[in-house]
């Protein structure tokens, strides 16, 4: 063993502050190279020092309590820090899991621009034509329990405007995939023009193009 | 078991002890280790683990200072403890009390 592993290994075993085990590193070498000098081999300065574990026993035993004090105190903030950043990481990653992450479609893989606007335009008409059990049967069990409320539906419709009139066309369609929790989703907003009102519609659909959510204003 | 007891009656001089060799003039750790071990006969062999924990008394109480030496050649740079004024006042009164209690011992074990 070198002297100056003989010396890490003494130092990485003292109970004291920072500080205090790089002066007491500086000073072993000091003194272990002018023992050297005087004519003394390292390996008997080794035995005549002890063992690693043994030399920094006597230091421990020996150091005063307030530099132990500040051994103990660091090592608490150690642990007390250690367990605040895995914390703050599981946060990290937790709010990035629930945060909804948007890509331009077809990003995955899972979704076709084309089958999606077609589907789009499916579940508007089927709104427009009234005809829920249609819109039931093509969505996920959760809208399902919401479209079975009707008239609650119609009540909104009438509330953006009493007679909508005949549908007139699409305006652009924005599309996105949505990632949140694990669960992909497409995602697409629309303007419809009626005779007498534009209404915008915002639609979910999951991988099955199964609509998942519905919005309109 | 005598290693113990040893240890114990040692202990209660060394800082005069160190004292009195820095007394003399400047002295880096394992100049301090030697000459206690050659002025003492091997009474007193010291290891770093003991002499430097006093050495970093000595300077918290202010009765020794210390400095480290510019690097010669290869030469490691050297942390050198002195004596201070109030260190060089403090030795002769541990001298007096070291031997009125050394007499005290002696009547005793006489």
């Amino acid at each position: 063993m070198t002297t100056e592993n003989y010396v890490n290994a003494i130092v990485k075993q003292l109970k004291c502050s920072r500080r205090k085990r790089k002066e007491i590193k500086q000073q072993l070498l000091s003194d272990i190279a002018a023992a050297i000098e005087n004519g003394e081999t390292a390996a008997a300065i080794m035995a005549r020092m002890g063992s690693a574990k043994e030399a920094a026993a006597e230091f421990n035993q020996n150091l005063s309590q307030t530099e132990q004090k500040h051994f103990s105190r660091s090592r608490k903030i150690k642990a007390v820090s250690s367990i605040i950043i895995v914390l703050a990481l599981l946060l990290l990653f937790l709010v990035y899991w629930f945060l909804p992450k948007s890509y331009p479609i077809g990003t995955s893989g899972a979704f076709d621009e084309k089958t999606v606007e077609q589907e789009v335009q499916k579940i508007i008409q089927l709104l427009d034509a009234r005809d829920y059990p249609a819109l039931r049967a093509a969505s996920i069990p959760i809208m399902q329990k919401v479209l079975e409320n009707e008239q609650q539906i119609e009540d909104v419709k009438e509330n953006l405007s009493r007679d909508w009139g005949s549908f007139r066309s699409f305006g652009t369609m924005y599309m996105a995939e949505i990632k949140q929790r694990g669960q992909l989703m497409a995602y697409c907003e629309v303007t419809a023009s009626y005779e007498n009102t534009n209404v915008t519609y915002t639609l979910l659909f999951d991988k099955e193009l199964r609509l998942a959510g519905l919005y309109m204003k | 078991m005598n290693d113990k007891y040893e240890r114990q009656m040692k202990k209660g001089v060394l800082d005069m002890l160190i004292l009195k060799l820095l007394q003399e003039k400047p002295k880096y750790g394992y100049q301090l280790i030697s000459e206690l071990k050659e002025k003492s006969n091997s009474v007193f062999v010291l290891k770093e683990g003991t002499l430097y924990p006093i050495l970093y008394r000595l300077e918290d109480e202010q009765l020794v200072e210390s400095n480290w030496s510019a690097a010669a050649g290869k030469q490691l740079p050297r942390k050198y403890y002195s004596i201070t004024e109030k260190g060089k006042a403090l030795l002769p009164e541990l001298s007096q009390t070291w031997n009125r209690i050394s007499a005290g011992i002696q009547q005793i074990m006489n």
